[in-house]
């Protein structure tokens, strides 16, 4: 064992064995009175039908039942002025005093928007009134119904200023991308802080969509610096179904879907190649090779997958527990393309000593065994030659692929596809405990202890036959790579919440620790006699022995350690306050700059409160809000303040070649992190019994120290680049949510919910007295293009394209452009020719419950404004490559005969609109023993984009400093199908 | 009541413990931290190896070497037959249009400025070391003249160019001008060549010695008047006649042994750069020119499993300066009508067409037109299996013949043509071609520029040649006349956007 994660351990078994002799004095303390039973009947208010689990606990007591199939409990009720606990997700609790009644017959109304729902902060919870922050909440019924990859899938278009889009189309393996508030860096990372059940910084992958029951967004700064240099980026925090007491309760969930592409890049038919080149190009006559091949229909397949899930969970108010198995099977619309996943998760809840201790374990393993796409084929596939024919049984160096000779990086696709064989796995598995020592004399007193330890083995085996293209010659080449990273938190709070008359005083004290080390492997050989073994038998290739196979290994490290407070106050649910600090440190900054505060203070009016508006009943909520918080970002890689010294090229000495050692990198010992301070202001309204419910913030956000990767001299530095702090850029925005319930009978219940928002970027500053040139190109085309498309420029937006304005064309059909001498622009003369970032995104959703049984929902999902970079009409809308590539069937509409030279005229707008899902549901519930519920469920997903984009997706990656540029290297869009059956017993 | 107390200050004691834990020291696996480096004599000669690593980028496939044989007349890369090679920064180099973004020009000058930086970063590391060993001044003049030799390249290529020589100064290096630097580079070599090994041998192989050293300076001194305006005919003369009195340098007997797979044991190359299959593996230290000349009836031939790119040829005009009967030219040249058939090679049935249309350079020219390098003969051990595998060839940077060229040529210079025309070393070099001796009355500079253009083909002097004798600017096969101002080269734009000190050359 490790001897860090050791000690660790016996820290956290000392702390956990003076919990228990704390416990067990108190133990003695509490004790009885006399005893009645209570019994009756639970129905829902609108339907008049009997609720099934409700759970029903005596306040103040770990004494709780569950209603059963006809909605009916009875429990025991001892103690003075016994009140009951009436709880069942999305409704409103009710507490009512026993007063020796003996039958309590109950009616619960369904919750709508209730001010009074949990809303997870960091390290706490709190209530909906009282948050202050800027914190978006969501529950099952909020999210999108279908299938998804992993879970970002649920929330996207949900959350006002969370941005999530799916840059990879129908990729099986693909990860959304999440952008929150708009770019606050050049280069460190961008995704939110992602804490699942406590774990900071886990993998989404590792668990199942179907078991997220919360999502919270903590938004703003005020909301977001309880995590210190991990919060800029906002934080996610999702919670997954819990451990319930009650009966034990089956489920399954399956699905199984089917895709069919939507976009694509289109090129030429055979029968349009060889009119091109009869008409148009009759020097490429050498290029007509006879055949009619559609390279697309070679790659793909239509791809049908399926997922099923079985949930396990039942106990008592003392020991409980979830179980969840997780298969799947997915196919990618590329052949090959597939991935498997199972996963195991359990979750244990168990209380001791009579309320004292409370303990939650959780274990998962998951294993995901795929074979990734090669977004390449898809390019490959575009430009080939389609009088190519697919095979040429003659040609026996190429494998009987048919292949052109003497060409570069001009690949048969179903060759590169067929020849290679990649095997992926990742198995991921880890643990926690949170043992809650409850301080019972002290009401609201709780130190909690979280110690978590997750591991994943990664493993990669790719094997290129001697017929792949890409390596023919080399007689097989095959790769085996491995990681493993290993990632232990501990984390310790004391914390207290307690109500004085009309004071409420929530505190919360913490340390929270945490390490990550990586290790990796990798090794690769060729020269294989025969193709038989793939990666199974790496020694028998030959160029280890000629010197030509390779070795590799890596280990990295890195330390996280923060202290951290907060107090909420508020009087009289009225006027409410809460303050926050951290201090926080990682390894990973140089020597002088460890450390740094991280300070917050949020501050909210509830004017519903006041006399004034305490009458109105029409207005349910009207809170202001107003927030301040300085985050942080340090998601980049480790030893980067360091200069260390790495094995470099070898050297031919005395007869001997040997090694040498250069400095790894330009050290800065200066590095620090990057700083984001956040203003934000809120308003939450809710009138017509939470019928109508508006949210609406603005921020501002601005980021200084920025770190980018400089252009340094050399001479004298070593490098021509350098990880620095330099610049600033500010990001401002607007973000809307309504929610409504415009129509609520018995038989029909429409919920909708509308979010806009709104993000302007601004490079405020991008040099100092160090590095004042401020303009940086970025965002470069490849060859025959060869520009750089956008510039980093003071004062501009981030993702701004530059170029030679196009002016249309002239009688003679050519091109013109603004400030041309002699056809070309020179680069000084470009313009601004567009902005990759919308000027709005909108999300409406709805949801229909119809006669209780049925339900309908969708979702739409718009960007308005933005540009984005018609990169395949660039490259493949002319004639300049034609011949030994094919190009876009858009060509025949153009005619376009001139070179390839970027400019606006394939700047365009990437406004859109996309229904992300419809989805049919029917409920049969069951009075049987056996079964309790059937849901049947129809979903399509991605079924129709709305744009005038006239490239393959207008969804493209707007993270990074590039952002709006269509990758050329793709993966085509899919519509999903999914038919989904849901049991429960 | 006071028991919890009591136990819950306990359960905090490990709390308070934790001073251990607010330690947040990276811990380094895989790499050295430097201070912990440069402890032995071992360590030293690893850090200073570095600075001969940097020039085994010089080959690879955009760099200087091949940046050089763009511009000049010796090389040209047309559209091949199905359409590859189009790129526009061949085009641009070959009618000399070169734009500041140029790929090929970047790589260039980081050649140059990458080899520069670590000769200064390695010499600040020896002088920080208190390690004291024979060598060690030997090594510290080696990477002082091998920093000369990268900064005379790049007064070579852009003239004005950043100076810097000492690693702790991190302000933006001044721009100096060719005068500036030539008189640096020649102190730097005159003050510590008594220092360098004068006898080449095995244990001084690819390093700089004596003999590269003189080399070097000559060929300072043979470029005086083009560079700084002032004719050093003589100097280059005394620089060379170190090199061939010292007597450790011959013409060998065969041409082709100075460019054999195994040439380690030429007695004509002075200062080389040893490439190895096995060690110089990677898109940045590797020899590779035979993936971007051969095709694949080459590579058939010479038993090369990967696949080459049918790119590089040799420029029509070029190939017509050699008489039938040089035998440099089937010794460099694979094409239609090669004689050599030996127990090693046979080429004879090479299919290549040597001259073809200019008209072809834009549009596409036949899957068999132009002659391919095979110069350095390829090795047939089947062992070339990647873009990225390295030949086993050396290339040698100076080579015994071209001082012998140089010498002559700054007799001629001097108006001692007759005195020339009878050196045994320049005698021989023709005769090996199987060719006539010179006379004082056919050699003129314009075929000694020939003769060069053939001895030396394709070895990375061309360019500077063709600019020493005027014949630059003037057209020749596809490439019009061009301005000259395109005698430097453009200084790229990042390497300008990363020093505000560096104005951009005339004519861009």
């Amino acid at each position: 064992m490790n001897f860090k994660l050791y000690q660790h351990l016996m820290r956290f078994l000392m702390c956990a064995m003076l919990f228990v002799m704390g416990a067990s004095v108190a133990v003695a303390q509490t004790g009885g009175n006399g005893a009645n039973t209570v019994s009756g009947r639970i129905l829902d208010a609108a339907s008049k039908t009997p609720l099934i689990g409700v759970s029903v606990v005596v306040e103040g007591t770990t004494n709780g039942v569950a209603s059963d199939m006809d909605g009916r409990y009875t429990i025991e009720v001892s103690g003075e002025n016994p009140v009951l606990n009436f709880s069942y997700l999305g409704y409103d609790t009710q507490n009512i005093p026993v007063n020796s009644l003996t039958e309590i017959n109950v009616e619960m109304r369904e919750s709508t928007e209730s001010i009074n729902e949990v809303v997870v902060i960091g390290y706490g919870k709190t209530t909906k009134k009282e948050v202050t922050g800027s914190v978006a909440s969501l529950k099952s019924d909020d999210f999108n119904t279908g299938s998804f990859t992993n879970a970002a899938g649920l929330f996207q278009g949900k959350v006002a200023g969370l941005s999530i889009v799916n840059p990879n189309g129908g990729d099986p393996n693909a990860d959304y991308e999440i952008l929150l508030r708009g770019t606050n860096t050049l280069s460190a990372g961008q995704g939110p802080l992602l804490i699942i059940d406590g774990v900071v910084g886990a993998d989404i992958r590792n668990i199942n969509f179907q078991e997220v029951e919360s999502v919270d967004v903590l938004k703003d700064g005020s909301a977001a610096a309880i995590y210190g240099t991990r919060g800029t980026n906002g934080v996610i925090i999702i919670t997954t179904k819990r451990a319930r007491a009650g009966q034990t309760q089956i489920e399954y969930d399956g699905q199984v879907s089917v895709q069919t592409v939507t976009r694509r890049a289109k090129p030429l038919t055979a029968s349009e190649f060889e009119w091109v080149v009869n008409n148009y190009s009759p020097s490429s006559a050498g290029s007509l090779y006879g055949a009619d091949t559609d390279w697309f229909d070679e790659v793909t397949r239509t791809p049908i997958s399926h997922k099923h899930s079985f949930a396990v969970s039942g106990g008592s108010e003392k020991f409980s527990h979830r179980t969840v198995l997780n298969v799947e099977q997915n196919q990618g619309l590329q052949r090959k393309n597939d991935a498997e996943k199972y996963m195991f998760k359990t979750n244990i809840h168990q209380t001791a000593f009579e309320g004292w201790l409370d303990l939650d374990y959780n274990a998962y393993f998951s294993k995901r065994e795929y074979s990734p796409a090669d977004y390449s084929i898809f390019e490959q596939a575009f430009y080939h030659n389609p009088t190519e024919p697919v095979y040429d049984p003659s040609n026996t160096a190429s494998g009987g692929y048919f292949r052109v000779d003497n060409t570069m990086a001009y690949y048969n696709p179903v060759a590169m596809l067929n020849e290679r064989e990649q095997k992926y796995r990742a198995d991921d598995f880890g643990g926690n405990i949170r043992a809650v020592l409850n301080i019972l004399p002290v009401k609201g007193l709780k130190w909690d202890n979280f110690f978590s330890y997750g591991q994943q083995n990664f493993e990669s085996r790719d094997y290129r036959t001697r017929y792949y293209p890409g390596t023919i010659g080399q007689g097989g080449v095959a790769t085996i790579s491995n990681e493993m990273t290993r990632d232990i938190q501990w984390e310790s709070t004391i914390s207290y919440s307690g109500q004085f008359g009309r004071h409420a005083v929530q505190a919360v004290l913490g340390y929270t620790w945490q390490r990550g080390v990586g290790e990796s492997s990798a090794m690769e050989n060729s020269g294989f006699d025969m193709d038989d073994w793939g990666t199974n038998n790496i020694g028998a290739g030959n160029s280890i022995k000629n010197g030509q196979a390779s070795m590799s290994s890596y280990k990295e490290s890195n330390t996280y350690i923060a202290l951290f407070g907060r107090v909420m106050y508020n009087y009289d649910e009225r006027y409410l306050l809460s303050v926050s600090l951290r201090r926080d440190g990682s390894s990973r900054f140089g020597k002088d700059n460890k450390w740094g505060w991280f300070p917050a203070v949020s501050l909210g009016w509830r004017i519903n409160q006041e006399s004034f508006l305490r009458d109105v009943k029409w207005i349910n909520e009207l809170k202001l809000r107003a927030g301040y918080g300085v985050t942080g970002n340090q998601d980049f890689a480790n030893y980067q303040s360091l200069l260390l010294m790495s094995t470099s090229g070898k050297f031919y000495y005395n007869g001997q070649w040997i090694n040498t050692y250069a400095p790894a990198s330009n050290a800065n010992p200066n590095l620090g992190w990057e700083k984001k301070a956040e203003w934000n202001v809120g308003v939450d309204f809710s009138v017509l019994d939470n019928r109508l419910s508006m949210t609406l913030d603005y921020y501002q956000r601005r980021t200084t120290d920025l770190l980018y990767t400089y252009q340094v001299p050399t001479p004298p530095y070593v490098y021509n680049e350098m990880f620095t702090n330099v610049g600033e850029i500010k990001n401002s925005g607007i973000e809307l949510t309504i929610n409504a319930v415009p129509v609520r009978t018995k038989n029909l219940v429409w919920n909708t919910t509308f979010i806009v928002s709104r993000n302007t970027n601004k490079l405020v500053k991008f040099t100092n007295e160090e590095f004042t040139d401020g303009e940086y190109k970025v965002g470069w085309l490849n060859s025959p293009v060869a520009a750089y498309c956008q510039r980093l420029v003071e004062g501009e937006s981030l993702g701004t394209f530059y170029g030679p304005k196009w002016l249309g064309v002239d009688e003679n059909g050519d091109d013109i452009y603004a400030n041309s001498i002699g056809g070309t622009v020179s680069e000084s003369a470009w313009e601004k020719i567009g902005c990759a970032y919308p000027d709005v995104t909108l999300a409406w959703s709805n949801m229909f419950r119809i006669v209780k049984n049925l339900d309908l929902s969708f979702t739409l999902r718009a960007s308005i404004g933005g540009d984005i970079l018609n990169t395949y009409a660039l490259y493949y809308d002319n004639l300049s490559e034609f011949g030994l590539k094919n190009i876009a069937s858009s060509w025949l509409d153009s005619r376009n005969d001139e070179g390839i030279m970027y400019s606006s005229k394939y700047i365009e707008d990437a406004t859109y609109l996309k229904l992300d899902n419809l989805s049919l549901g029917y409920t049969f519930n069951f009075k049987s023993k056996y079964i309790r519920s059937l849901r049947l469920s129809f979903t399509g997903q991605n079924l129709f984009c709305i744009t005038g984009y006239k490239g393959v997706d207008p969804e493209v990656s707007l993270s990074g400093i590039t952002p709006g540029i269509e990758n050329i290297s793709y993966y085509p869009s899919t519509a999903t199908f999914t038919f989904g059956v849901n049991l429960k017993f | 009541m006071k028991t919890i107390i009591r136990n819950i200050g306990l359960s905090l004691l490990p709390l308070m413990m934790l001073s251990s834990c607010f330690d947040l020291t990276e811990e380094v696996y895989t790499e050295i931290p430097m201070d912990e480096f440069g402890k032995t004599e071992q360590e030293l000669i690893a850090t200073a190896g570095r600075a001969y690593t940097k020039l085994q980028d010089y080959c690879t496939e955009q760099s200087l070497w091949t940046l050089n044989l763009q511009v000049s007349d010796e090389c040209a890369v047309p559209v091949n037959s199905n359409g590859s090679w189009a790129e526009e920064r061949y085009s641009e180099l070959q009618y000399h249009k070169y734009s500041p973004s140029n790929k090929l020009v970047l790589e260039g000058w980081n050649f140059c400025f990458d080899g520069i930086a670590s000769c200064n970063e390695i010499l600040y590391e020896l002088g920080l070391s208190s390690i004291e060993f024979e060598a060690k001044d030997k090594i510290i003049a080696e990477i002082k003249i091998l920093r000369a030799f990268f900064y005379f390249m790049a007064i070579d290529g852009w003239g004005n160019v950043p100076y810097s020589i000492d690693y702790t100064d991190t302000s933006y290096p001044e721009q100096k001008d060719r005068k500036f630097m030539f008189s640096f580079i020649e102190k730097e070599i005159t003050d510590n060549i008594e220092l360098l090994d004068e006898v080449p041998s095995l244990s001084n192989y690819g390093r700089v010695t004596q003999g590269m050293a003189y080399t070097l300076l000559a060929k300072l001194y043979l470029n005086a008047e083009e560079w700084i305006g002032e004719a050093m005919w003589d100097e280059a003369e005394k620089a060379c006649y170190k090199v061939i009195s010292g007597g450790h340098y011959t013409i060998a007997d065969d041409y082709s042994s100075n460019f054999a797979v195994s040439n380690e044991s030429s007695v004509e190359n002075i200062f080389v750069i040893p490439y190895s299959t096995t060690y110089t593996e990677s898109d940045h230290n590797s020899f590779i020119i035979y993936i971007m000349a051969l095709d694949s009836w080459a590579t058939e031939k010479f038993n090369i499993p990967a696949s080459a790119w049918d790119g590089f040829v040799c420029q029509p005009d070029f190939f017509q300066k050699y008489a039938d009967n040089d035998k440099r030219r089937d010794e460099t040249w694979l094409y239609k009508g090669n004689q050599i058939s030996n127990g090693d090679y046979d080429v004879t049935d090479a299919p290549y067409n040597p001259v073809f249309d200019e008209s072809l350079y834009a549009t596409r020219r036949a899957l068999y037109d132009g002659a391919r390098i095979w110069k350095w003969h390829y090795q047939k051990d089947g062992l070339l299996i990647s873009d990225q595998t390295s030949m086993d060839n050396d290339f040698a940077l100076f080579r015994y013949s071209d001082v012998v060229l140089m010498y002559v040529e700054a007799l001629m210079r001097q108006g001692r043509t007759g005195e020339a025309v009878n050196l045994a070393d320049f005698k021989k070099i023709r005769t090996r071609a199987g060719l006539q001796e010179y006379t004082a009355s056919n050699l003129t500079l314009e075929e000694l520029l020939d003769e060069r253009g053939r001895e030396l083909a394709w070895e990375g002097w061309r360019r500077q040649d063709l600019i020493r004798f005027g014949e630059y600017n003037k057209a020749w096969w596809a490439k019009p006349a061009s301005a000259a101002t395109t005698k430097l080269y453009p200084i790229p734009t990042t390497v300008r956007a990363a020093n505000p000190n560096l104005n951009q050359n005339e004519g861009y």
